[in-house]
């Protein structure tokens, strides 16, 4: 199991956000995470991640077999988890390939790889660049300054492909994108998955699933995961909303 | 009152000045011309009348100048220092091999500076070739030409005591490709002395030149630095002028800088501020002319209990000038940084735009930042902008640098590099400015 999350409950402030999720993803796979705004599917990714805000007030996440909540956030990420943020920050004075150079090198370091130095990177990452259809000017440019929104996501999709984690969780990568940028991270998504990662896309739309295929889908309401399925659940709840889901949850009980 | 008594009476009041009095007064005057000469006097009689400054001063309130006023100043001759070309290693400037001239403990070392390869009309040079030479008359108008430091303490203390300095003269039309390199080294053990150094450059009409001022520390220890530079830069004319201060954290360095500039002109600097126990850094630029474009940026990088004093004035007396400043302090421990940036726009000098900013980032909670922007305006066709922020490293950002596998300190140490990095890209010359950004990097690390 790449991915093990049993009972999850965590908090932020005063504010219980997520109160008993179980999930398990296993290499190869790729889900969906579904919920409303307010739902939790956003504190599930972040929390993965090593989010300071939130407290686990109990439960479990394992990640390949160990306790990934005793691990930092740095220590997580290079050990192959990866987070595409919602709202990536703005970083003026550090330039994109500076950062992704770093970034990556520590990732091969944890792997006991050599660093690459700046030439070796620069062939690497201009590869890279080609797969999320960037002008490779922005490798210069300050990390996400003067970034249109659909720029800052690709960004991140370009992170993803230049690091190659192995569990990719996708923080609502598709808000806010026309279509030919959802086709680029779309095409991104699939470019990474395999039979050795795994991808957690958290989204609030259906339509990325016509891009990229899940194994399965999950509806959050509420903290929990009340339903989950395959792709027939993702039409489902674009169809009918989540009040039939949280509804079926509560008869069930 | 004799001169005696007066002395007398200011020895009483502040040793400090009596004591640089003595000192003044002591100095040679042979091979002086009668200008210096008359300059030294000047500023000897000056001085019995001038108080040290103190924090009821408004220009001083922000900092405390006692540990510097009550010691007793040794004369840079009694502290000598003789380095090695190894020891001057680490600060070399390729860019500058054949222009550096190398000062140790205020003295000019002749057999470690090298001066070549320069275009026929460039001279650089020092004060003490230049009289030994008998050709001092060649910078007479360009010395002691600005009112603005007349009852300063400091600058009259200088011109009291100065014996040398890096001297430049481009003439007319003459374009220096490479960068001069004036490296103040200094061995703070070898007693507790002041130095006077008195910086001159000019340039004639059209011409164009690079100057990096920099002052290093061989071994820590206390010593004072007085420092002095005059810059007149001609019509047509482009100044760029890079200041490095990495003075040792025990040793105290002031100084004033007054820059004249012509018609059409161009002065670019940027101070950056890294070094000394207490660093007060004054420039006063004079627009003497139209069509004017200015740069004064700063970096301040302070720690432990350190000071740093940045008071800045840019005085718009002809129409049609632009004017940037961007001065960054980087604060942390209970270190200290300070700004004032004056600006004046003269009645009838219209169409200026005048753009200052003053950026801090705090990296303690005992850090103190005190920053005041001053601005006295008398036209009315002018956009002068001003700001100033004091702030933290944010979370966000050190969450963002983390979830992609970058340890917590080389997070801070990458942010705060780059906080720096927007003065220091400025400056031209690579491998100086790759120095100090690796220095920034090692700093914030360690």
């Amino acid at each position: 199991m790449l991915l093990e999350i049993k009972n999850l409950h965590v908090r932020a402030g005063d504010t219980q956000i997520l109160k008993g999720v179980n999930l398990n993803v296993e290499a190869g796979e790729i889900h969906a995470i579904m919920g409303p705004n307010g739902s939790g599917k956003s504190t599930l990714a972040n929390v993965v991640a090593g989010h300071p805000a939130y407290e686990v007030t109990e439960g479990t996440v394992r990640y390949d077999g160990d306790d990934l909540l005793e691990l930092d956030t740095d220590e997580r990420a290079r050990d192959g988890v990866f987070l595409a943020f919602q709202y990536p920050v703005e970083i003026p004075g550090v330039s994109n390939s500076q950062l992704m150079r770093q970034a990556y090198n520590e990732r091969r370091k944890a792997r006991g790889e050599d660093e690459l130095d700046p030439l070796q990177f620069d062939d690497y990452v201009r590869e890279k660049v080609k797969v999320v259809d960037m002008d490779p000017d922005f490798l210069d440019r300050s990390v996400n300054v003067d970034f249109s929104g659909g720029e800052k996501k690709r960004n991140e999709i370009l992170q993803m492909a230049v690091l190659e984690p192995r569990l990719a969780l996708l923080d609502e990568t598709d808000s806010g994108l026309d279509i030919d940028a959802l086709r680029v991270v779309s095409n991104g998504i699939n470019q990474l998955a395999g039979d050795d990662n795994a991808v957690v896309l958290v989204t609030h739309y259906q339509r990325i699933l016509d891009y990229v295929e899940p194994d399965k889908v999950h509806a959050m309401v509420d903290g929990e995961i009340v339903q989950s399925g395959g792709k027939e659940l993702a039409m489902e709840l674009e169809e009918r909303g989540y009040d039939w889901v949280a509804k079926q949850k509560g008869a069930a009980q | 009152m004799s001169t005696a008594e007066e002395t007398r009476e200011t020895m009483a009041r502040h040793p400090f000045v009596a004591r640089f009095i003595d000192q003044g007064r002591a100095r040679r005057t042979s091979g002086q011309p009668q200008w210096w000469a008359d300059l030294r006097t000047g500023a000897l009689q000056k001085l019995v009348g001038l108080d040290v400054p103190g924090r009821k001063d408004e220009e001083w309130r922000f900092i405390n100048l006692s540990s510097l006023v009550e010691r007793d100043w040794s004369p840079q001759e009694d502290a000598t220092f003789e380095p090695t070309a190894d020891q001057l290693e680490e600060w070399r400037v390729p860019e500058a091999s054949s222009t550096t001239l190398v000062f140790a403990n205020g003295r000019y070392i002749p057999e470690l500076s090298t001066v070549a390869d320069l275009p026929e009309g460039a001279r650089v040079t020092t004060w003490s070739e230049l009289r030994d030479a008998g050709e001092l008359d060649v910078i007479a108008d360009y010395v002691d030409i600005a009112d603005y430091w007349e009852d300063d303490v400091f600058y009259n203390l200088n011109s009291a005591n100065f014996e040398d300095g890096l001297v430049v003269v481009v003439d007319r039309n003459v374009v220096v490709e490479q960068p001069i390199h004036v490296l103040h080294v200094a061995d703070g053990t070898a007693g507790d002395y002041a130095a006077h150094p008195r910086n001159v450059i000019v340039t004639g009409e059209s011409a164009e030149v690079t100057v990096i001022e920099e002052y290093a520390t061989a071994e820590d220890g206390v010593y004072f630095h007085n420092v002095v530079d005059e810059v007149t830069v001609a019509p047509n004319s482009k100044v760029r002028h890079v200041k490095v201060q990495q003075d040792s954290t025990d040793a105290f360095h002031v100084a004033r800088n007054q820059i004249t500039i012509g018609a059409d002109a161009n002065y670019e600097s940027t101070a950056v501020n890294i070094g000394a126990g207490l660093s007060r850094n004054d420039s006063y630029a004079l627009f003497d002319g139209r069509n004017i474009e200015c740069t004064l940026d700063g970096l301040g990088f302070v720690s432990g209990s350190q000071v740093t004093d940045t008071h800045t004035a840019l005085d718009h007396d002809y129409p049609d000038a632009n004017s940037y400043q961007l001065q960054k302090n980087i604060v942390d421990d209970r270190a200290h940084a300070v700004f004032n940036g004056k600006i004046f726009v003269q009645q009838d000098s219209q169409r200026i735009d005048s753009n200052q900013l003053n950026q801090n980032l705090l990296l303690s909670k005992r850090g103190r930042v005190d920053t005041k922007p001053q601005l006295e305006i008398f036209a009315d066709d002018v956009v002068c902008s001003h700001g100033a922020t004091v702030g933290q490293l944010e979370e966000s950002h050190l969450f963002y640098l983390m979830a992609r596998g970058v340890e917590r300190d080389r997070a801070k140490a990458l942010l705060t590099y780059a906080f720096a990095a927007e003065v220091l890209e400025d400056i031209v010359v690579d491998t100086l400015r790759e120095r100090l950004e690796a220095h920034i990097m090692e700093q914030t690390t360690s």
